[in-house]
């Protein structure tokens, strides 16, 4: 009996002494079920699932091997498991900002292009104002280079040209000389004082009279044509007397370095 | 020695050496049978490296406080735990050092928002 008695008591400290030494906490399968869960929704998540794939794999492993230990073994493959997860999750979060930067520098390279074509744009515009700052308008065009020269000063027999005029003439010559490859058109307009054939008649006699002058001063006839557009085009109303001023000019347009410009479209009156 | 004693005796031997035997299971399980040399050595090189690589103090912070607790518990030949310790905080510090990583581009990303910004600006002065 006493023997039986002494063997429980040996049975008893033998267990005691193993209770002291276990861990309190245990893993239960709640926590292993939060963990799955976790794993589950990181791998449903394609770019978890395809940046984080070594990580999600190392997660899986560690997930089932502490389905299989227990105590801190078990918590500790549930820790790794969760860190996994989480590695994979940063690496999903690193891969979207990848792609983020990467369109960001994308459309920073095309601002950068915009910005430097809006700036070459506009140094090219301050060169042709420099160029021919004796003309009324400089700009640019679809048809090309675009010069405004008023002819305020009607004369039937023939342009009557101010040092201004010769001046901005001189110009647009000694700017053709040094771009040999550009062509240039003549246009000229009238305002509608008078009839449609004598205002066609003047504008063709201020047209030829401003080609024989640039040719003149050293441009190749050949490079030039005319258009003589009597009271078409007009640019102001011919109803007031600043407005009929305005609309006796001449326009100058460079072409490119192909030599080709396009016709103004056909005027409304068929002139 | 009367048998009685000797009774006595045998009980007494078998309670010690059951008691020492729990002890040394239970012991075994929660203290290690030898120090963890090399998770050891694999912490410290961990966080040696990510400090060294730059990564915010911020982030190893947990790191280096889990190292002084699994050196604690190593020195008090809690070597078990004290490699689970130890393993933790190399796992630790290798998140610390992408959640660095993402730091690192979220400042990149950042930046070149700021950027496209000012450059959006100069655009709209530019066409004005």
């Amino acid at each position: 009996m006493k023997r039986r008695l002494s063997s429980l008591l040996i049975l008893l400290l033998f267990a005691g002494g193993c209770a002291v030494f276990q861990p309190a906490e245990r893993v239960t399968p709640d926590t292993v079920a939060k963990v799955a869960d976790s794993l589950e929704a990181a791998q449903a998540d394609p770019t978890v699932a395809k940046a984080g794939a070594d990580a999600l794999k190392t997660a899986r492993s560690a997930l089932a091997r502490a389905r299989t230990l227990q105590g801190a073994e078990a918590r500790q493959a549930l820790y790794h498991a969760e860190h996994a997860i989480e590695l994979a999750r940063e690496a999903a979060r690193q891969a979207r900002l990848r792609d983020a930067i990467a369109q960001l520098k994308r459309r920073r390279q095309d601002l950068q292009q915009e910005l430097a074509e809006l700036r070459e744009k506009a140094r090219a515009e301050a060169r042709l104002q420099a160029d021919f700052a004796g003309f009324e308008q400089v700009g640019t065009t679809e048809r090309g280079i675009h010069l405004l020269l008023p002819l305020p000063n009607f004369s039937a027999s023939g342009l009557r040209l101010d040092n201004d005029d010769r001046q901005a003439l001189d110009q647009l010559a000694a700017w053709l000389h040094a771009h040999p490859r550009r062509n240039l058109m003549i246009e000229t307009f009238t305002d509608n004082t008078g009839t449609s054939d004598f205002n066609l008649r003047v504008t063709s006699t201020q047209a030829r009279d401003l080609q024989s002058y640039l040719a003149q001063h050293g441009v190749n006839a050949a490079r030039m044509v005319t258009r003589a557009y009597g009271e078409a085009f007009p640019m102001e109303s011919n109803a007031t007397p600043v407005g009929r001023v305005h609309n006796r000019r001449a326009e100058f347009i460079i072409s490119d370095e192909s030599g080709v410009i396009p016709p103004r479209a056909t005027p409304p009156n068929g002139h | 020695m009367t048998p009685r004693r000797l009774s006595h005796c045998w009980h007494i031997l078998m309670l010690g050496s059951a008691l020492a035997a729990g002890l040394a299971t239970g012991g075994c399980a929660a203290f290690g049978t030898k120090p963890p040399t090399a998770s050891r050595a694999a912490a410290a090189e961990a966080l040696q490296s990510a400090e060294q690589g730059k990564v915010p103090a911020g982030l190893l912070k947990g790191a280096q406080d889990k190292l002084k607790q699994a050196r604690a518990l190593e020195a008090s030949q809690a070597y078990a735990d004290a490699d689970r310790l130890y393993q933790q905080v190399a796992w630790d510090i290798q998140l610390a050092r992408a959640r660095a990583g993402t730091l690192v581009l979220q400042q990149q990303r950042d930046a070149l928002k700021t950027e496209i910004d000012k450059l959006e600006k100069q655009l709209a002065e530019a066409r004005q």
